[in-house]
């Protein structure tokens, strides 16, 4: 009897007697998506002490969380392609991991996100990087450059009766959206991604060659146009 | 070639904590008795429990025979049986394995024991694959590959010093294989390095060998009904160096104890074993500490239960004669912080031995 209800509580005894390091404290906290929680203590060890730079990426990560970006998602629909080369290009598959109604508040998130990388030393984040985390963290700012201008388009790219994307609602972006979106793009394009960087570069040039007055214009023309 | 599959043999990682501070072989009915092997240990592991413990007892022989187990948990045995049931079984393979992680081992001993050599050589092997939605390096989406597979061949050589002490040696050769790796399903930069230069990691898996000691000392206290044992071992002195990568083993003191209540046929042992004293593996107070019960009827049955990694375990193990049946479950914790992998194991055996 005892052995079974013994066998039945697969309860660690220990638990309630065993400390966990701030580190794996915030680990925990990320590993279970309780993103407050996981950026106050990555955001305090790293003010502890200022050159574990392994400790960015995973902050990075935790402001992503908290702004809606599941990569998760994007693994899946990677997974799923039934083409020999099992990929589908990250920035095809934006869509399936970048909130489709993003607030203003999930945006600076991932803003937050893309600072808290770029706050890396360059050697610590680019795709010639020695570290463990070096490679991953280049690729996960380009993946966030791209998440954000995704999210600052979908805030505003509400569609109308027709299901077409509403101009008027486009025509809400700011000035200072529009550049800082184009600014993403134009660093993942500069940044010699060779996942994410044809892509873009393609959808810069057909921006630039969209008609418009403006960037402003020509972003909103081509987006209505796509 | 699907990405995934050049992803399985992407980040390499320092597989210092795979053995931590356990013997690479431990019978599963020790294991049922939460692991406590210093001052009482099974058959042929009694080599690498503790080799003071040989020359207790009348008989000059003790056992020869080949111990064959299996090892998995239960969710890993109905993943299996999933996937071999889709056409497509590698399809789904990453949505599975963030749901449920698969571990899987077994082992192969053969061993001969004596009052005062015994000599046991085989292999021991386990693979834990699990996919976490953030346990990549910078939290997103990976998928660990830890696993340890051990060749050795070891004698130990004891004997009585007094009345109630006794001392041994294991001299040991052993083959090893440690690798944690983790696989970040999105660094795909990593991923095409790998391809073009797969050398890194293939240099870094490189099976090692090493020759290593290990030092055994028991006090027993014997009486008429009740028997005190203490037993201090120096595992892997000096520490145990290993060619290619691999990590070494590190030199690890332990202490154990334990009561002995028993008559003619019966045995009632109670055990509690500190391992690491000095802390060279920097593990926490519950991955040190091994505790349990083991009761011997008739020694023809055995019951054992215990607490292993401070999670419950237990088993049976059945001697007739020749054959010897036992399965174990105990609880696991692979990291230093619970619950973060924690793997609830059975252990199916079978030895054939005299």
């Amino acid at each position: 009897m005892i052995l079974i209800l013994w066998s039945c509580s697969r309860q660690n005894l220990a638990e309630e007697y065993t400390e966990n390091t701030p580190e794996e404290t915030a680990r925990g906290y990320l590993n279970e998506e309780q993103w407050e929680e996981a950026i106050e203590a990555y955001r305090e060890l790293i003010v502890a002490d200022p050159e574990r730079y392994d400790f960015y990426p995973l902050l990075a990560t935790c402001y992503a969380g908290r702004g809606g970006i599941d990569l998760v998602n994007a693994v899946k629909e990677q997974f799923s392609s039934d083409s020999d080369s099992g990929s589908v290009s990250l920035f095809d598959s934006l869509d399936s991991f970048v909130p489709k109604s993003p607030t203003e508040a999930q945006v600076l998130d991932v803003d937050a996100a893309i600072d808290t990388l770029e706050a890396m030393p360059f050697d610590h984040r680019n795709k010639e990087s020695t570290y463990t985390y070096g490679t991953e963290a280049f690729g996960q700012l380009n993946l966030y450059r791209a998440s954000y201008s995704a999210m600052v388009v979908n805030r505003y790219s509400g569609k109308d009766d027709e299901g077409n994307v509403s101009r008027e609602d486009l025509e809400n972006m700011s000035e200072e959206e529009v550049d800082g979106l184009l600014s993403q793009l134009e660093n993942i394009s500069e940044s010699g991604d060779e996942e994410l960087g044809p892509a873009v570069q393609e959808a810069l040039a057909d921006i630039e060659a969209t008609e418009g007055e403006t960037q402003k214009e020509k972003l909103i023309n081509y987006i209505a146009n796509n | 070639m699907r990405l995934w599959l050049w992803g399985l043999l992407l980040a390499f990682d320092s597989a210092y904590g795979v053995k931590g501070n356990q013997p690479i072989y431990q019978d599963p009915f020790d294991l049922a008795g939460g692991g406590a092997s210093l001052t009482r240990a099974s058959q042929e592991s009694v080599v690498f429990a503790n080799p003071a413990l040989m020359p207790w007892g009348k008989k000059i022989y003790r056992y020869v025979g080949l111990h064959n187990g299996v090892r998995y948990t239960p969710e890993s045995y109905n993943q299996i049986a999933t996937f071999a049931g889709q056409e497509e079984p590698l399809g789904d393979v990453v949505d599975v394995l963030f749901e449920t992680p698969i571990y899987f081992g077994a082992f192969s001993v053969l061993g001969l024991v004596f009052k005062n050599v015994a000599f046991a050589a085989g292999a021991n092997q386990w693979l834990d694959i699990a996919g976490g939605e953030h346990s990549s390096a910078v939290g997103g989406p990976g998928i660990d590959v830890w696993s340890g597979a051990y060749g050795f061949g070891a004698f130990g050589f004891a004997g009585e010093v007094s009345r109630w002490f006794s001392i041994g040696l294991t001299p040991k050769y052993i083959y090893k294989s440690e690798a944690q790796l983790n696989i970040p399903l999105t660094d795909r930069v990593g991923i095409a390095r790998l391809q073009q230069d797969p050398s890194s990691i293939t240099d870094a898996i490189e099976p090692g060998v090493g020759t290593g000691f290990d030092l055994g000392m028991l006090f027993f206290f014997q009486g008429r009904s009740v028997d005190y044992r203490l037993a201090l071992k120096v595992d892997d002195i000096g520490d145990t160096q290993f060619t290619a990568n691999q990590e070494p083993f590190l030199q690890t003191v332990s202490f154990g104890q334990s009561l002995t209540f028993h008559g003619p046929t019966h045995a009632i042992h109670l055990a509690l074993d500190y391992r690491d004293a000095l802390d060279a593996y920097e593990d926490k107070l519950f991955k040190k500490v091994y505790a349990g019960m083991k009761i011997l009827l008739q020694e023809h049955l055995g019951f054992a239960m215990g607490l292993h990694h401070a999670l419950p375990s237990f088993g049976v193990r059945l001697d007739l004669f020749a054959i010897k049946l036992g399965v174990t479950q105990y609880g696991r914790e692979l990291t230093n912080v619970i619950g973060e992998k924690r793997r609830y194991i059975t252990e199916v055996n079978f030895a054939m031995g005299w």
